[in-house]
Order: C-alpha cells, then sequence, then structure tokens
C-alpha cells in the first residue's frame, strides 16, 4: 500500500464514498502505471508515454488526463474509461481494479489451486453443484469450504442480550457475503456464454466449474466491516 | 493407511510432545472441525486422529499427522507460487502475525510471536468489551485501566507479558479457552491451578466474539486459515503450559516462580535451597 493509498485509507468514511475514493484512486495510477511502458517500442527499452501523446492516441482532453493523474477525476463517464482503456490497450475493468480487489484475486487464485483444485473429489463435486442448480452452486461451496456462513457461538453464561446484538451483527455480515457470493458467481458464470461460443461442451463444463469456484472464494472475501 | 506429511520441525513438534492428552483433544478438533471434517483434510488421517483422540490414546504417529497436517493447511493459507505444501510452523506463524498487523520481528522466538498474535486477538475483543470489564481484564494482569486508556494499558500488558512468565501464560490460557469455546464449542479442561480457573471462564465471551470478527477485519477469510489461527492460538496455550511446568512451584501455595527465586512471589514462602 502506497502513502497515498493509506492517507486515502485513513480518513473514516462512509462505505460508498470509500469505495469511490478507491476505485478513483486505482483509475489514476492505473492509468500512470501503464502510462510509464506505453510508449516502448522494442523489447529491451521501455518508455513512457507523455500525456500530449496520450491525448493524440485517445482523444481525450488533456485536463481530463491531468485530472486522472492526480487522481481527482471528478466523474468520468463510461465512454471516457473505454476510451483510454482502448489507447493503453487493456480492459476499462482492468483500469479500475484497486490493490485490495487484486489481493482478493490472487488469495482466490491461491485457494482455488491449493484446495480445491488440489481434490479431485471436490472438483467433481463442484461440478454436480453446478449441474443441479447454477445460482446457488458458488454458494454451496463457500459452505463447504466454511468460508460461510460465520457463526457466533452462544454463550453458557447467560449475557444473551450482547449475544444477540452480536447474532445480529454476524448476520448482516453472512447477508452481505451471501449477496457477494451470488451476484460474483452469476456474473462470472455469464462470462461463460462468451467461452461457450468456440469452446466444445467438455471445455465449457470446465470453464463453468473454475469461474463458480473463482468467484465463489472471491465473493466469499468480502470485507464486511 | 493414511500418509504422514510431517516435515522435520522441532519448534512445532516439542509442544505437541510435551501436550496432555485433553489439549491434544482440543487441537485435533479444530483440525476435524469437530469430527465433521475440512476440504483438504485427509479422510484416513481425520478418523485415525479422531480414534485416537476418543481412545484418549494420542501417540506418536498421531503427532505427526497433526504436525503434518497443521503444516498442510499452513502451506495452503500462505500465498505461495508453488502449489500448496506443507511449510514449517514459524513461517505459518509470521504469515498469521503478518495478516494481524502485530508487532513482530520473523527472528524472534516462535513462543514470542505466538504472545504478539495473542496480543492482536486480545486487542480486537477489547472493543467488546465494557469499561469495567476492561478494568478487571487489565486488573488481572496488574495493568491499571483508565477509561479510554486502552491503547497505552495494551502496551503496558504487552511490558508485563514479555517478563513475566506466569502472565504470558495467563494470557495464553484466557485466549486458548475462549477460542476454543468459540471454535469447537467447549473450553479447554484445566488442571489443578484454581487461581486461574476462576479468572479464564470470567472472559470467555469477548475474545471468542471477537474470533468472528478477526475473520473479515484482517484479511483472514481463507478456508485454511480457519484452522491455522486457532491451532496457533492452542499451540501458543501448549507451549506457555510446558514452559509453566518447568518452572518450580511454591509448595506453599501451589503459585508458580521463577527459577533463580528464593521467596514465593505470592505468599512469601522461603524456599528451601
Amino acid at each position: 500500500m502506497t502513502q497515498k493509498e493509506k492517507n486515502i485509507n485513513a480518513i473514516p468514511n462512509d462505505p460508498l464514498d470509500e469505495l469511490i475514493k478507491k476505485t478513483c484512486f486505482a483509475l489514476g495510477s492505473n492509468m500512470d502505471k501503464a502510462l510509464e511502458v506505453a510508449a516502448t517500442e522494442n523489447d529491451h527499452e521501455v518508455k513512457r508515454m507523455s500525456h500530449s501523446a496520450l491525448e493524440r492516441k485517445s482523444t481525450l482532453a488533456r485536463t481530463t488526463i491531468a485530472k486522472f493523474a492526480e487522481n481527482n477525476a471528478p466523474n468520468p463517464d463510461l465512454k471516457t474509461i473505454c476510451k483510454l482503456a482502448h489507447a493503453l490497450n487493456v480492459p476499462p475493468a482492468i483500469l479500475l481494479m484497486t490493490g485490495d480487489d487484486w489481493r482478493r484475486l490472487i488469495r482466490a487464485i491461491n485457494d482455488m489451486q491449493n484446495t480445491v483444485q488440489a481434490d479431485v473429489k471436490l472438483s467433481e463435486h463442484v461440478k454436480s453443484l453446478i449441474k443441479s442448480d447454477k445460482a446457488t452452486a458458488g454458494l454451496k461451496l463457500a459452505r463447504i469450504l466454511k468460508m460461510y456462513p460465520d457463526k457466533q457461538e452462544r454463550p453458557d453464561d447467560g449475557d444473551y442480550q450482547r449475544w444477540e446484538n452480536l447474532e445480529q451483527d454476524v448476520n448482516r455480515r453472512n447477508n452481505i457475503k451471501r449477496q457477494s457470493v451470488l451476484a460474483m458467481t452469476a456474473i462470472a458464470q455469464n462470462v461463460e456464454t462468451a467461452v461457450a461460443e468456440n469452446g466444445s461442451t467438455k471445455t465449457r463444463e470446465e470453464y463453468l466449474a473454475i469461474l463458480t469456484t473463482l468467484a465463489a472464494i472471491f465473493g466469499a472475501s468480502i470485507h464486511t466491516n | 493407511m493414511s500418509s504422514i506429511n510431517y516435515r522435520e520441525d522441532q519448534e512445532l513438534f516439542s509442544v505437541l510432545e510435551m501436550a496432555s492428552q485433553e489439549d491434544l483433544g482440543v487441537l485435533i478438533d479444530i483440525i476435524t472441525d469437530n469430527g465433521k471434517g475440512r476440504v483438504a483434510l485427509d479422510d484416513g488421517v481425520m478418523s485415525a486422529l479422531l480414534a485416537a483422540k476418543n481412545a484418549g490414546a494420542v501417540q506418536n504417529m498421531h503427532l505427526l499427522m497433526i504436525a503434518g497436517e497443521i503444516q498442510l493447511f499452513g502451506g495452503n493459507s500462505i500465498i505461495n507460487l508453488f502449489r500448496g505444501k506443507g511449510v514449517a510452523y514459524r513461517e505459518i506463524i509470521c504469515d498469521v502475525a503478518d495478516h494481524l498487523k502485530a508487532n513482530f520481528y520473523d527472528n524472534q522466538d516462535v513462543a514470542v510471536i505466538e504472545s504478539d498474535i495473542l496480543m492482536k486477538v486480545l486487542e480486537k475483543s477489547l472493543e467488546q468489551m465494557s469499561e469495567e470489564e476492561k478494568k478487571n481484564f487489565f486488573a488481572e494482569f496488574g495493568v491499571n485501566y483508565s477509561v479510554g486508556a486502552g491503547a497505552a494499558a495494551i502496551a503496558a500488558m504487552q511490558a508485563v507479558i514479555r517478563t513475566n512468565g506466569f502472565m504470558a501464560y495467563k494470557l495464553a490460557v484466557i485466549a486458548a479457552n475462549a477460542v476454543a469455546k468459540a471454535v469447537i464449542g467447549r473450553g479447554l479442561i484445566l488442571g489443578t491451578n484454581a487461581a486461574i480457573t476462576r479468572t479464564v471462564g470470567a472472559f470467555a465471551g469477548p475474545i471468542g466474539w471477537a474470533i468472528t470478527a478477526i475473520w473479515s477485519a484482517f484479511d483472514l477469510a481463507a478456508p485454511a486459515y480457519r484452522v491455522t489461527v486457532p491451532c496457533t492460538i492452542q499451540l501458543a496455550y501448549m507451549r506457555q503450559t510446558a514452559m509453566m511446568k518447568k518452572l518450580p512451584q511454591c509448595q506453599n501455595c501451589l503459585a508458580p516462580n521463577d527459577g533463580d527465586a528464593v521467596f514465593c512471589n505470592k505468599c512469601g514462602h522461603k524456599f528451601s535451597s
């Protein structure tokens, strides 16, 4: 985490505000990192692309680019983001990825390889889950991996009032987690339609299983506080 | 026959060797999720461990299995370009301490890193304590607490447990009991040390509650952390117990004392030399 990112994190804000700030910061720094190598013409010497060169290539206004670079793009519209992504040869989504998103993605890949892919029985089971109900397969997998739901033991000393408050909080977190897993699974599985067009049934099944697994772990690792 | 994946790791194995059957039973329950099983836990290993636990006969072979599984779960949780394989216990606790943002150096004694992890769990559980509970809690460790002085009290307590073996033990017992209760639904079976037993239960709530919050607060969502974090806390307690056993006990009040003490630090009884 850079100093700038830390400063952003230090200010307690409402979660939506924080998300907007983080994403805005990500956009600026991702653009900057891509620009650092964007004018490279051979394999052994990287060259930075200037803002004016980017202006020509992307047809975005200089002032807009400058605002991105200062991490205070007010509210770029979809077209602007796509223009920028197109000029830099990266998917628009990548420009919006924050450090936290990458961390979760890496964790999900790590867990998928070590926990699910390493276990033949479980890998097969994921496929059967998808066959029986595509939409909830990710949620069921998160359950098997014990990533969802969290539980709060009932205390035996009778402090039930506090326990109830805590349980409410745990339920709130579980609701967020459930939503996150379901939505992530749905989006990932939707991607699969694009894959299916030039893939065999077998490939399609594999893609679906991998996407569902990745989405389930990614979704269940959402920060809920 | 189940395979044993253990690789030489004295910092882990020495604790298991000295542990009681009851404490190993708690560890087995954490690893096997109370016998319900876990992904990445070999069925053969699980049934062997459960059988040994139920018979109260956890033997050397089972210790190797336990150590091997902890190493494997640790390997699964750590971000690594190479596919999961067992890693040394030191690497596991450094990774956990790192995630909890504990103050530690990776060349420190494992017992110290374990204490740092316990302190972080404690810090989180303070959020769940009322002012009165905080006061009582710190008083147990001889630290004065005044309203709003959480950070200062934590720092003072850190100093206390660094220098006083008994206090480090006490913290480990309180934390391990609470975590065992929260994770496997039952606390530790504590022996004859009545002075400890009385205080242990009182703080089980808040510390146990913190464990649920810790998963999402500290980027520990990976399934393997659900094993390694509670295991680390249980092992910290087992290590402290083993260390306590080596300390001389006062014949008069049974309080443990430092090795070179001449008088008991609790009742003033003079030790025969």
